[in-house]
């Protein structure tokens, strides 16, 4: 008796899943309901829970790309009926379009070696001369060659290696035993696969299907500051810590109501006009060796939200991403997203946010900086916050545009008018 | 230690191999005589049952001689000049080299071919060849190229002694070359080869005759290059283990072959190396061979055999390759 | 030599069993059973067997191209099975799967075949002088077609052999066609035997169709050679009754031979004419004569059945042990 460990619909545009962990080992016994798997899908990891208990046979192995509903393990009553462990397939070619599986840096060669790596196109070394140089982990690429044509040979070599470290790396030959790709030495690798690849995939997408162009602009923040200063103040009272990104989030959603095209999306021949207001607030996950990872939670129908419930939904959100526990409900159905890049510092100010499909339009803030504006005739210091507005101009035109960035501005710097 | 010619050397070989074994027998034109000496005064001892002047007949004396060997006999069979081969080149290259494969590999086929080769004589393109690229090319036969005189006794009874068909090839230049040769009965086997000379820069493998150059030219560079010389003795079966031992040190190949350069011995020795060795080697092998022209007869033979010159260039050529 | 009921007999049974293997030759080449190729005896078998049924067994024979050997085998008394079984591929042959046509049977002094017609001339002068050499009156019977002897192997050996008196009977089975090429055209004279008086040798020419006619010439030729006279040369007229080789048109010069050729030929049918003359003479019964072509049925089932139980090669490493003695 069989049952079948399969890749769950977890929402309702998934097709596909992969499998990261299975919990139980091959031909070892699992309980019902217990976890028995970990699946990732485009930016949410999963465990699966074991729908029958038996003992494991594995079919698809880490990195391994499923279909929804398609079996994944197997579960046997007895172990006689357990048939023999597949061959691990390793990273698969992937059934997830778009996705390219990495790939491996060459191994090291040992000293006294087997056929060497491949010869980077364009050197003219002897096949001796390479095989000692790639003994030695020496990078022949830098070496003066005194044979026909430039050619290195082993002389060159044997010179190299004797001439040491110092005159090795004088003549810009470091040791290096890595994956050289055109001459260019590669440093370290990381794979374009799971979130990763569904952002570069969907960035790639959003430029290519819209007509996206950015405005930019200030604001003056003098009165956004005192705001959120008056109501961190009542943190207490409130329950939660208002966040400039909260601000907008409420900002944003009332100018929405006032300039409805903003939140729309082209489907099919129709722009539709969304009812919801279901706001994408760009999170910038815990920053990794060389990246922190970007995700979208989205805070829906903030037009019923209160600031301080957009506050501590946003909050929620932000946990949720950085601990890897998205719902992926959490990360669909957005109608207009707000990108607050100010925590990255003072240099990131103007930019092109791009729109994230199928919305029609991103705005992104910077910092708040001092800068020298002209107020009633005299140049002053004020705090400023730059915006940046990417719409798509198949939907929308620069009138509204203009329309919703005055009222947005008007709001920031009279804060008041939201009484109003 | 006693020194001879290398042509006496053969002599030699001869007579003790028929003293040694009733079933050797000569047979070739004008062999009682001995054109070169290699079997002269031999009829005076065995008689002319066992040294045969034959009539000018080279498909005859070479198929006869396959013919007897199937029957018990150990047959020499001289043709005198190796381009004479061609004429009986269906005897030698399907007969002698192919039949005891083709009629099931039970047979032996004891037989000799002994022939003269090589040029510099100013004789021509009909007695000046060294074809034995093309008896290398029908497998079934041994090829024997002795470069001394020590080589060419202990090789020729070597031959003699083989259960098959063996090609005997002895070069005109070698004739009168004196090298010490024991008296006792003595082998040398196939498939071994010498090293001439040994060294570190490069490896150059000379095949009969040139092996004197070589080493006139390893001589003359020795104090900027380093020269080790192989001479292979025989082609089939051939030593490749020992030249791939020099490669794996040197890096360097020089392969000195009087035969036409175009699939000459060179060649597949060369590709053999390439394969066998790849990673071991510094510079693309050079080949001094004749060139690809038929041999002019004459003054213009220096234009197309291989001189010493072109020996001693091509070693520094592939030193600064 | 003495040609009593027991010889006769002797040569009868050899004709009808040649006969009956030619014809299985023939249907197994076309069921594949047979490789490679055929050339048919039919109607050409009687030098072959009349040349060595009464040879000793340690005479050296070179069999021709007709019938691959086979009138020539079984004339000399060694079993067909051997060298048939190597015909068709199988690693009981003689050649031990690896011959195909060729075969050498040793122990009967049959040393190998070659693919090249004329190659057997200068062997069997190696095969001469070795008998000599050896002195115990061996002999060496080379036969060969009229086509064959343009060769110039042919003239190199029956001068060699003439002048070193080498113990060699050339028997020419002159079936007057080489291939396509009718031999008047390809020699001057009518006789090929003119051919051996040039190299100093005694001659015959005897009908081949004969095969005790054959049988006396060739024996009287060996007698001589064994005594140590030398080389002589028989010439047999005989005839091929279908083409060269199966699948060969039967084109003379690009020309169909005729039904009435062939017709013509076919009246001189060796085995039935030496059957009607045996039973003339009363040295056959017609049971004999029944009782003979069934054993030659059985005989022919009997190799069928060795050779479809025989397995074919497949071990490569047979090539090493055969490519050189030790």
């Amino acid at each position: 008796m069989k049952t079948d460990v399969v890749i769950p619909k977890l929402g309702m545009t998934m097709t596909h899943g992969k499998v990261v962990e299975w919990k139980v080992g091959e031909g070892e016994w699992v309980d019902e309901s217990q976890i028995v798997v970990v699946i990732e899908t485009e930016k949410v990891t999963y465990e699966v829970e074991a729908q029958d208990s038996g003992y494991l046979h594995i079919l698809a192995g880490p990195g391994d790309s499923a279909e929804v509903a398609e079996a994944i393990g197997e579960l046997y009553t007895t172990k006689e009926e357990l048939p023999d462990p597949v061959a691990a397939t390793g990273a698969s070619s992937g059934k997830i379009p778009g996705t390219k599986p990495a790939g491996k840096p060459a191994p090291a060669v040992q000293a006294g070696g087997s056929a060497p790596k491949k010869r980077p196109k364009g050197i003219r070394i002897t096949p001796t001369a390479r095989k000692l140089a790639e003994a030695h982990n020496l990078d022949y690429t830098v070496i003066k060659g005194s044979g026909t044509s430039g050619r290195i040979n082993r002389a060159d070599v044997e010179q190299a290696l004797a001439a040491g470290p110092a005159a090795v790396a004088a003549s810009a030959a470091v040791s290096f035993d890595g994956e050289i790709i055109d001459g260019k030495r590669v440093k370290d690798e990381l794979p374009l696969t799971g979130m990763r690849a569904a952002v570069a995939e969907h960035m790639h997408h959003s430029l290519q299907v819209s007509a996206q162009l950015t405005t930019m602009g200030e604001m003056d923040a003098t009165e956004l500051i005192r705001m959120r200063n008056t109501l961190v103040a009542k943190e207490a009272v409130l329950g939660t810590r208002i966040t400039y990104t909260d601000i907008l989030a409420y900002v944003v959603t009332q100018v929405l109501k006032a300039v409805p095209i903003l939140n729309s999306s082209i489907i099919g021949n129709k722009i539709k006009l969304w009812e919801d207001i279901n706001l994408g607030i760009a999170v910038s996950l815990p920053e990794e060796q060389y990246d922190a990872g970007l995700i979208v939670p989205v805070v829906k129908n903030a037009e019923r939200m209160s600031l301080t419930e957009i506050s501590i939904k946003i909050k929620e959100l932000r946990e949720k991403a950085i601990s890897g526990r998205l719902a992926l409900d959490d990360i669909t159905g957005g109608t207009f997203t707000i990108s607050n890049t100010g925590g990255f510092g003072k240099g990131y100010t103007y930019n092109t946010p791009v729109i994230s499909q199928p919305q029609s339009a991103i705005l992104g803030v910077g910092a708040i900086v001092d800068r020298p504006l002209v107020v009633n005739g005299e140049i002053v210091v004020r705090p400023v916050m730059n915006w940046n507005l990417t719409f798509d101009h198949r939907a929308i035109n620069g009138a509204p545009v203009g329309k919703f960035l005055a009222i947005l501005n008007d709001y920031i710097e009279n804060p008041y008018l939201l009484m109003a | 230690m006693r020194e001879l010619m290398y042509l006496q050397a053969i002599n030699e070989a001869f007579a003790e191999e028929l003293e040694r074994d009733e079933k050797v027998f000569l047979m070739g034109e004008g062999i009682q005589t001995g054109t070169f000496g290699t079997t002269t005064g031999l009829v005076d001892r065995f008689g002319p049952d066992r040294i045969m002047d034959t009539p000018i007949s080279e498909t005859a004396i070479a198929g006869a001689a396959v013919g007897a060997s199937l029957m018990g006999y150990r047959p020499v069979a001289d043709l005198m000049f190796s381009d004479f081969m061609y004429i009986c080149a269906d005897e030698i290259l399907l007969k002698a080299a192919q039949w005891r494969l083709m009629q099931g590999g039970t047979q032996k086929l004891p037989c000799v071919f002994v022939a003269n080769i090589g040029g510099y004589r100013k004789l021509g393109n009909e007695h000046s060849h060294c074809p034995y690229s093309m008896m290398l090319h029908s497998p079934g036969l041994k090829v024997v190229v002795p470069s001394t005189p020590y080589d060419a006794k202990g090789l020729l009874k070597t031959a003699i002694r083989d259960n098959n068909p063996v090609i005997y090839l002895y070069h005109k230049g070698l004739l009168p070359v004196i090298g010490e040769v024991p008296k006792e009965d003595y082998t040398v086997p196939f498939g071994k080869a010498a090293i001439r000379r040994e060294g570190t820069d490069v490896t150059v493998v000379a095949i009969s005759f040139q092996l004197f150059w070589v080493e006139a030219a390893a001589e003359m560079l020795k104090d900027e290059i380093s020269v080790e010389i192989i001479d292979p003795r025989t082609l089939e079966p051939l030593d490749i283990d020992t030249i791939m031992t020099s490669v794996a040190k040197t890096g360097r190949v020089v392969i000195v072959d009087e035969d036409t350069e175009r699939c000459g011995f060179a060649a597949e020795l060369a590709t053999q190396i390439m394969e066998k060795g790849f990673y071991d080697l510094d510079a693309p092998i050079k080949r001094v061979c004749a060139k690809n022209y038929p041999i002019p007869g004459g003054i213009m033979e220096k234009f197309v055999l291989p001189q010493p010159e072109w020996v001693v260039q091509a070693i520094k050529d592939v030193m600064v390759d | 030599m003495k040609f009593g009921k027991e010889e006769l007999l002797k040569l009868y049974v050899n004709l009808v069993r040649t006969r009956a293997f030619d014809r299985a030759a023939v249907k197994w080449l076309a069921t594949g059973k047979l490789l490679s190729f055929y050339h048919p005896a039919e109607g050409g078998e009687a030098p072959g067997v009349g040349g060595t049924t009464f040879l000793r067994k340690d005479d050296v024979i070179s069999p021709h191209l007709r019938g691959h050997g086979l009138p020539h085998m079984i004339g000399k008394g060694a079993d067909p099975k051997y060298y048939l079984a190597e015909h068709c591929g199988r690693s009981t042959g003689a050649g031990n799967g690896l011959g195909g046509i060729h075969a050498a049977l040793d122990e009967w002094g049959m040393y190998g075949g070659s693919g090249t017609l004329g190659s057997c001339f200068p062997l069997s002068a190696g095969w001469g002088l070795a008998a000599k050499k050896n002195g115990r009156g061996q002999v060496v019977v080379c036969f060969f077609g009229d086509g064959t002897s343009n060769r110039g192997t042919w003239h190199e050996a029956a001068n060699m052999a003439a002048v070193w008196k080498l113990p060699i009977v050339w028997v020419c089975e002159n079936n007057g066609v080489a291939q396509y090429m009718p031999i008047k055209d390809a020699y001057p004279l009518e006789d090929l035997a003119n051919m051996a008086s040039a190299y100093g040798m005694p001659s015959a020419v005897v009908d081949g169709q004969d095969v005790v006619a054959v049988a006396e010439a060739v024996m009287a030729a060996v007698e001589m050679a064994r005594a140590g006279e030398g080389p002589s040369f028989i010439e047999c007229k005989t005839a091929r009754f279908s083409a060269h080789g199966i699948g060969n048109p039967d084109k003379v010069h690009g020309k169909d031979r005729t039904p009435e050729e062939i017709a013509k030929l076919r009246e001189r049918d060796p085995v039935v004419l030496f059957r009607t003359s045996l039973l003339e003479k009363g040295v056959l019964t017609p049971a004999d004569v029944e009782r003979i072509d069934q054993d030659a049925v059985d005989e022919v089932a009997a190799t069928e059945k060795f050779i479809d139980e025989s397995p074919f090669p497949d071990d490569p490493s047979i090539l090493d042990k055969a490519l050189y003695a030790e």
